[in-house]
């Protein structure tokens, strides 16, 4: 006992040093990182926002600063110009980049399903895209591609079909003048169903049409010559969408810091929605395939977005996947 | 400390620490055997669970391999891939296959079938109106499935918005040829339910299993929330398990509680298996364990503490019994014995005890013996010398006495012949007459001497106080022609009262003064003298600044008839001193000198104090 008594005072000195030096390594000077969302602030970035909020990029020694995108917003500039260090972008803007020599390439996705989907009402019994002949499809300009290489995955050409270019009013689709509407599962989809709407979901994913969404991506410099902030900055991400994952619940409030006048309610359940896509109990969140990879870059080319082969294994990087997996 | 409470303290501890010693290892034995069959417990579960689910799976695809051999399944199958899509026979051909296979999903074998063109891996025919047309060229299953029976492990499948897993098997012609790949989900409550499904009467136990990506793939009992594929689960065991380990751990569960965890490495299914139960209820018998063992330890205890008491008692017993025996022994009880019940040390060292007693008891008999012996003879020696010494005072008191008689007659005579004859006779006749003359007058005086001698014993006067200065004063009286003619000067310090006879007093001091008197050396005498009180005695003393003597004469001095000089050099008997010490030892007390040729003497004489 008296050596405990003796030893008392050297473990507090002992501990008071520990945490002191703790102190000293938590409060080391954090690399400044920004990344540039591919839209504004919502569920559909939950994993940096837990990643943030829960210190995981400060345990990388990284200090998060997130400049939100739009429909007005370039999302591959400002990481081509060193704005921003790090992107989140869908994976079909990739490819075109690719082939048009901008040096950037994906690092991980988040969305390994297509939250991209074609929402029907339920009572209009058009529950495939083989359904959709004869029919008014409503689709965003982008969107068109993907819209004409589902159909043209199951055998029906443009002629078939019409095609319509999106509004965010919602009440020509309500009103049954559209039929079919181009939807993300985390955005319409579910203001649809909150509007008390029963919707039949396709998801393009079923038929053939494997696309990537907000997929992180860098440039190949800073790759080239940091290649540790990559992988701190992927691994602290991955870890903040592992939790987003684990507890959906506590993303909605998480958004009201980046955005005060967000539902956090309907944020949450977004994030919900879109479980299936980030986790889809293959393989590891964030991981990627050559195959889709290879798939994208087909349809792209089939549906005329690319007028040439692209070496689209140059558009991706498995290393940090790999290196924080272990495999 | 007293030997019984040492002895017993040191039995009790002995004690303590041996049952504390024994019951740790009882203790730690039970519950290492309490973890061993609790780990194997759960390592069987772990095993049969396997083995549950590996059998599920293989039933599962054997299912879907009969049902892909079914020559009814074939037929509609070769009808419908190879006919036009939308002619009526293919149309004939879906619904029958339809037909075929529909029994084994109302049968609740799988959730659904399906058919899939091998080329372009679109389903053509399903259970599930909504899946036709789809495509599944990119799934594990389907890719498999065209080679051989295959079950692709859980994922989630956005059609059934949960977990899935999927049978395949090749649809073939009776000559080999691909025709198409029957696919049939499986229903995961079958699975969940294996997993779940409990054996014993534990609370605690649970078992689950985790996918790659640490998300629970069957619902862990303990947990109510939905957790399939929805929650995580990051303890160490499955952290381990993932990485591709087997083994067990105690750490804490999905729930934070400390428990013993088997975990298994399902690599054909790429699943963790985890069979976990709390601690707290896999160890509670050993908490009645070592309740019960210190409840034994307890008891055990307190038996021991009594019988160290005992034992030290019984240890300690004949040694107070030894110990009271020798004191009261040492006491003077000497007929005392110690009882010799015992036959081991202590009775010996009782019966040496009673030995050494009896022994002793003889010694102080004989020693007492002896001193009676010694006293009667003492006695009989003092009354003897009492008498002789008696006898020789009367002898020298008489003869002194009755030789005055014929002495003062001689001298009387001689001095008539003297008075008559003086010059009257020739010269020789004076001086023989003369020479009687101061014979005579020597012999007087030597008589009177050894008179007042013998006198100071026998014809002692008895003690009274007596004030010591009127003594000397006394004394210095009669010495008063001398010490006027020697010109000496006598001093004293303040003098007592003592209980002395008085004119024997006198005397003392008159022959003390007189011999430093008559010892003197040149100088005129500086006689002082000095009293100091020593104890329970008056020690008086003569100082003198007389010849002095050597060291060696100091005790011849003060025999009778002992002398230093010659008569001529200085006169007296030698009688003088011999007188004081007798007046001295009458009063009890001693007498001594110290001296220093040339420098004087110091007689010292000590009367005690009576009073």
């Amino acid at each position: 006992m008296r050596i405990h008594k003796r030893l008392l005072p050297i473990l507090w000195i002992v501990g008071i040093l520990l945490i002191s030096v703790g102190c000293r390594s938590t409060a080391a000077p954090l690399t400044s990182v920004t990344v540039q969302l591919s839209w504004t602030h919502q569920a559909q970035f939950a994993g940096f926002y837990a990643a943030d909020q829960n210190g995981y990029y400060a345990e990388e020694g990284l200090a998060l600063a997130f400049l939100p995108g739009g429909p007005q917003v370039d999302v591959l500039a400002p990481v081509l110009n060193g704005v921003a260090q790090f992107g989140s972008v869908n994976a079909d803007a990739l490819i075109p980049a690719q082939a048009d020599g901008k040096p950037l390439r994906a690092i991980a996705t988040v969305y390994r399903r297509d939250p991209f989907v074609y929402i029907t009402l339920a009572d209009s019994g058009i529950t495939r895209p083989q359904d959709f002949v004869g029919k008014t499809v409503q689709t965003g300009l982008r969107g068109i591609p993907r819209l004409r290489a589902l159909m043209a995955r199951i055998g029906i050409g443009p002629d078939r079909y019409t095609v319509v270019e999106s509004t965010p009013d919602l009440a020509p689709f309500y009103s049954g003048q559209v039929h079919v509407r181009s939807a993300f599962l985390t955005n319409e989809v579910l203001t649809t169903q909150a509007a008390g709407y029963k919707l039949n979901i396709i998801y393009p994913d079923d038929y053939g049409i494997h696309f990537y969404a907000d997929t992180l991506f860098t440039t190949d410099d800073l790759i080239a010559r940091n290649p540790d902030l990559v992988r701190r900055f992927v691994r602290a991400t991955l870890k903040g969408w592992t939790y987003a994952v684990e507890n959906p619940t506590a993303i909605g409030p998480m958004i009201v810091k980046y955005k005060p006048d967000a539902d956090a309610e309907l944020e949450s359940e977004k994030m919900t929605a879109s479980l299936p896509l980030v986790n889809t109990g293959e393989d590891f969140i964030g991981w990627m395939k050559p195959e889709v990879w290879a798939g994208m870059e087909q349809t792209l080319r089939e549906q005329g977005v690319l007028t040439q082969t692209v070496d689209v294994t140059q558009a991706y990087t498995m290393q940090f996947l790999e290196e924080i997996y272990g495999k | 400390m007293k030997l019984t409470p040492r002895l017993t303290l040191i039995f009790v501890l002995y004690a303590a620490a041996l049952l504390a010693g024994v019951g740790l290892l009882a203790y730690n034995s039970g519950r290492e055997s309490l973890r061993s069959a609790v780990i194997s417990e759960l390592q069987a579960t772990a095993i049969e669970k396997q083995a549950a689910l590996d059998a599920w799976v293989e039933d599962k695809q054997a299912g879907i391999t009969r049902l892909a051999a079914d020559p009814a399944t074939i037929e509609s199958a070769a009808v419908l891939l190879t006919a036009s899509p939308d002619s009526p026979e293919a149309r004939d051909a879906h619904d029958r296959l339809l037909v075929e296979i529909r029994p084994r999903v109302l049968g609740g074998e799988f959730l659904d079938l399906m058919i899939i063109d091998p080329q372009a891996g679109q389903v053509i025919a399903a259970t599930n109106p909504g899946e036709e047309g789809k495509f599944k060229e990119d799934r594990p299953f389907f890719i498999n499935g065209k080679i051989g029976p295959y079950v692709q492990n859980l994922y989630y499948s956005v059609a059934l918005q949960g977990p899935a897993m999927t049978a395949a098997a090749p649809l073939r012609t009776p000559d080999g040829r691909l025709l198409g790949v029957l696919a049939g989900r499986l229903d995961l409550a079958e699975m969940n339910a294996i997993i779940n499904r409990r054996t014993g009467l534990r609370q605690t136990d649970d078992a689950y299993l985790v996918n790659t990506s640490s998300l629970f793939v069957t619902q862990p009992r303990l947990i109510t929330d939905p957790a399939v594929l929805q929650r995580g689960v990051h303890t160490e065991a499955v952290n381990r398990c993932l990485a591709g380990n087997s083994g067990v751990i105690e750490v804490e569960d999905y729930r934070n509680v400390p428990a013993i965890v088997v975990y298994r490495w399902l690599s054909e299914r790429e699943l963790c298996l985890v069979v976990k139960m709390d601690q707290s209820e896999a160890f509670v018998p050993t908490r009645a364990f070592g309740g019960t063992i210190a409840a034994i330890g307890a008891l055990a205890l307190l038996v021991a503490a009594a019988l160290a008491v005992a034992l030290a008692r019984s240890l300690t017993r004949p040694i107070l019994a030894l110990q009271a025996g020798a004191a009261r022994f040492g006491q003077g009880e000497f007929a005392l014995r110690l009882p010799e019940t015992s036959r081991d040390e202590l009775g010996e060292l009782a019966h040496e005890f009673n030995a050494m007693a009896t022994a002793l008891a003889q010694k102080e008999a004989q020693l007492r013996a002896y001193a009676a012996e010694l006293e009667q003879r003492v006695q009989e020696r003092t009354a003897e010398l009492r008498q002789s010494n008696a006898e020789l005072e009367q002898f020298a008191y008489v003869a002194s006495h009755d030789l005055q008689e014929p002495l003062r007659a001689v001298a009387g005579t001689v001095q008539l012949l003297q008075q008559r004859y003086q010059g009257k006779l020739d010269a020789r006749a004076d001086e023989f007459i003369a020479h009687a003359i101061d014979g005579a007058t020597r012999m007087q005086t030597l008589i009177n001497d050894l008179l007042t001698y013998s006198r100071v014993g026998t014809r002692g006067k008895p003690f009274e106080p007596t004030d010591v200065s009127t003594t000397l004063k006394d004394a210095l009286a009669n010495l008063a022609v001398a010490i006027r003619e020697s010109g000496a000067v006598v001093t004293h310090d303040a003098l007592p009262t003592v209980t002395a006879e008085r004119t024997q007093l006198i005397q003392l001091f008159q022959n003390l003064v007189g011999n430093a008197l008559k010892f003197r050396s040149e100088r005129p005498p500086e006689i002082h003298i000095g009293v100091e009180r020593q104890d329970s005695e008056w020690v008086f003393s003569v100082r003198d600044n007389g010849i002095g003597m050597e060291a060696q004469y100091c005790e011849r001095i003060f025999g009778v008839f002992q002398r230093l000089h010659t008569r001529r050099e200085y006169p007296g008997t030698g009688i003088g001193l011999a007188i004081c010490k007798k007046i001295v030892e009458r009063h009890g007390g001693r007498i001594w000198v110290t001296s220093e040729p040339g420098r004087g003497s110091t007689f010292y004489f000590s009367i005690p104090d009576r009073r």
